[in-house]
């Protein structure tokens, strides 16, 4: 293939293959994004999981440490410890679980459970829960000093509540933390839907370019000599005027000039 | 006027930039793939495309007219910016449309003016691209396209009379191909020793190239947001002056140096003029900071004051200190520098050397012509008698470049600029230096400038860079009939 076809050939080529290029281009960037939108739901959706164990965990806690410490029922102080354990446990496992910037977070929780399990340790350690105040049986005789009865609500309130609620905004911190997270990870994304419109859009207007400069080249190249020749020949046949074209030929073009030249000029013309 | 020609050699020039993306490219996959590399493969082969196009169609001409020229030139700069952008989009980061021709603008005309508040945060391969811009927009588009394709032909004379100013081939005796190949191998050389320099000096490669190139643009488009004086090194900053010193140089002199000629740096007024600017302004700035007690000892404010001259007056824009704290004086003076800039010839912008030397003496002829009214006196530099046009001409360029500055203010206060960052923006725009004072100071950038001040930043850039009548031609109707 040469001349004339070959050059349009070429110009359809290009345009085939830059609508080829950005269909390619943006079937990987949509692939990135959306490989990027599951990673944020998964980590959301684990985040989720763990928080949801670690809040049942300190809730049976907290139920443990009420029927201990208020309703004074001694057999729950072993429950306190087992639901320790148990939070102590699934903190461990969400951390390894976790990302490296997650871990400072499990540590902070580590951290509050042990101090809310002093709380409660020193409680258990004193035994007043346990303790029950003599029958003074003889009203006349010097009463024994009796350490005051203990107020299982104000120890509640006042000791155990505060490292509670610190530890269960520690959890919701957990929580968050992946929503927070979320945050450069969403921009990371909102680029990437950018970067996967500007390719294909400035694929689009090379295109548009090429497009322009081909409709140019076809009507300088090709349209306008054909015309021309077209109108030189009906004008050389009609009014005996010489076949003279303005217009630039290039190939095929050029050699049909010369020939119509040759022959118009060269051989009598009929009327 | 044949735009198909005009076509056919703005696309010969986008095949030289798709050359310098897949380098940049090189670089990105080097750096273990950073995330510039796929935009960078993307635009090269999208400007590649672009380029090849008019080839396929549009036959080699035997020679082309001034206009064409002008076209070619002109057109080349504008879609060399445009083509610039792509990168950056693809990239994204902080470039907008704006921001990413702002930048490739800044580049490709040497302004090293930047809208980034993070430079670190670009990869590699961005960075390259980056220096790339300014590197080829330093020597100008067209003259790597004339020295690499030798398919131009007849027409590289008048390609290269029109990307050159007539002040810039004032010292040059050879032929058009040779005044290329001079100014392309001094270009070279000179990159490649800066780069050999400031490596040794105790920067990586990457940085000593990027800088070396940048340096020798004088475009001071730099690696590290805090330019120079991350590096904070005075043997760095040592190297820095004299590859812009050089760079501000006319590249025939240069080159006459080097191979023993007798029009050299030494002899020449132009280059006397140039040193004598340089020297006197940092005595002056240094003696100012250090009565102004703003360094403790006179060698630190000369060792600063230095470096900044040269950065301005070479339109390089780098920077080791923020220069909005320096004295008024201090500061008038750099704004001066601003203006003259280095030698035609060289890769610096603003009004040039060589025409505040013939203003000059054309000042002194023309007093001494009041006082003897009818003597005759011909102004000569360099011994050799100026012609009267070309002083016309020169006088009109220096008019319409303060003209310039001036509506560019307007516009810059216009939209919201205090004065001195107006003022300043417009002056550092329209010389190609880069930074100016007060909110686009050293430490500063553009990026909080309104959309319409970056545009009009981004055309005094453009004009400055063309030397004003070559963009403005276009504009008039007449020109095109």
């Amino acid at each position: 293939m040469k001349g004339i076809r070959k050059r349009v050939t070429i110009g359809f080529l290009s345009i085939v293959v830059l609508l080829f290029f950005s269909g390619l281009v943006s079937l990987f960037e949509l692939n990135n994004m959306s490989g990027d939108i599951d990673a944020i739901l998964g980590s959301s959706r684990r985040s989720i999981t763990v928080s949801e164990g670690l809040l049942d965990a300190i809730h049976a806690h907290d139920r443990a440490v009420l029927r201990y410490a208020v309703l004074r029922d001694s057999m729950y102080a072993d429950t306190c410890n087992v639901c320790y354990e148990a939070f102590v446990d699934k903190v461990q496992m969400a951390r390894e679980e976790a990302s490296a910037s997650a871990v400072t977070l499990f540590d902070s929780l580590d951290m509050l459970a042990q101090r809310m399990h002093n709380v409660v340790g020193q409680l258990q350690a004193s035994r007043v829960v346990e303790y029950v105040p003599p029958v003074q049986v003889d009203s006349l005789a010097t009463p024994t000093p009796v350490p005051p009865v203990f107020d299982g609500w104000n120890w509640y309130n006042q000791n155990y509540l505060p490292e509670y609620n610190a530890l269960s905004d520690g959890v919701l911190r957990v929580m968050t933390s992946a929503h927070s997270s979320l945050s450069p990870r969403a921009e990371l994304l909102s680029r990437n839907a950018y970067r996967a419109v500007t390719p294909v859009f400035i694929s689009l207007v090379v295109m548009i370019a090429i497009l322009l400069m081909f409709y140019y080249f076809v009507m300088i190249y090709i349209a306008k000599p054909i015309v021309d020749m077209n109108k030189s020949l009906g004008d050389s046949l009609k009014y005996k005027i010489p076949f003279a074209v303005k217009s630039e030929c290039r190939d095929e073009m050029a050699e049909l000039k010369e020939r119509i030249e040759t022959v118009v000029n060269n051989k009598p013309i009929r009327f | 006027m044949r735009f198909s020609v005009v076509i056919r050699y703005i696309g010969i020039i986008l095949l030289v930039l798709a050359a310098f993306m897949l380098m940049s490219a090189g670089i990105a996959y080097v750096s273990n793939v950073d995330s510039s590399y796929y935009p960078l493969v993307m635009s090269s082969l999208l400007t590649l495309l672009l380029g090849c196009f008019p080839l396929i169609f549009v036959p080699t001409p035997d020679s082309i007219s001034t206009k064409e020229g002008y076209c070619i030139v002109v057109g080349s700069w504008l879609v060399s910016s445009v083509v610039g952008m792509f990168p950056y989009l693809m990239w994204g980061g902080e470039f907008s449309v704006i921001n990413a021709w702002f930048e490739s603008v800044s580049g490709f005309t040497t302004t090293g003016a930047s809208i980034l508040n993070n430079i670190e945060a670009l990869p590699r391969g961005l960075l390259f691209w980056r220096m790339a811009t300014c590197w080829i927009g330093g020597v100008g588009v067209v003259m790597f396209a004339l020295v690499i394709l030798p398919s131009i032909g007849r027409s590289k004379r008048m390609l290269s009379s029109v990307e050159l100013s007539s002040l810039a081939k004032d010292n040059f005796n050879y032929r058009t191909q040779t005044i290329v190949r001079i100014i392309l191998v001094t270009y070279v050389l000179l990159t490649v020793a800066t780069t050999i320099a400031l490596k040794l000096a105790g920067m990586c490669w990457f940085d000593a190239l990027c800088q070396a190139m940048s340096a020798c643009s004088t475009c001071g488009f730099g690696t590290k947001n805090t330019s120079i004086a991350f590096f904070n090194s005075g043997l760095i900053e040592f190297i820095l002056i004299l590859a812009m010193c050089i760079s501000g140089l006319h590249f025939g002199l240069i080159y006459a140096t080097i191979t023993g000629k007798q029009n050299n740096i030494f002899r020449s007024e132009v280059s006397r003029v140039y040193f004598s600017i340089i020297g006197v302004s940092s005595v002056l700035i240094a003696i100012s900071l250090w009565l102004a007690d703003i360094y403790p000892t006179l060698w630190l404010s000369l060792r600063s004051s230095l470096f900044h001259t040269v950065s301005m007056f070479t339109t390089s824009g780098f920077s080791t200190v923020d220069c909005n704290t320096w004295t008024s004086f201090a500061i008038l003076i750099l704004i001066f520098c601003s203006i003259i800039c280095g030698c035609a010839g060289s890769t610096s912008g603003g009004l040039k050397v060589d025409r505040f030397l013939v203003a000059t003496k054309m000042i002194r002829t023309r007093l001494r012509a009041q006082r003897h009214p009818d003597a005759i006196f011909r102004t000569k530099i360099d011994g050799v008698v100026q012609d009267e046009s070309m002083m016309g001409v020169v006088m009109v360029y220096i008019v319409t470049f303060m003209l310039l500055i001036l509506i560019g203010t307007f516009i810059n206060t216009l939209f919201g600029a205090d004065l001195m960052t107006g003022f300043s923006a417009a002056l550092a725009c329209t010389s190609n230096v880069g930074p100016g004072f007060g909110e686009v100071g050293t430490m500063a950038n553009y990026s909080l400038m309104p959309v319409v001040m970056k545009l009009n930043s981004t055309f005094l850039m453009l004009l400055g860079r063309l030397e004003i009548f070559g963009l403005i031609q276009l504009f008039f109707i007449r020109w095109w009939r």
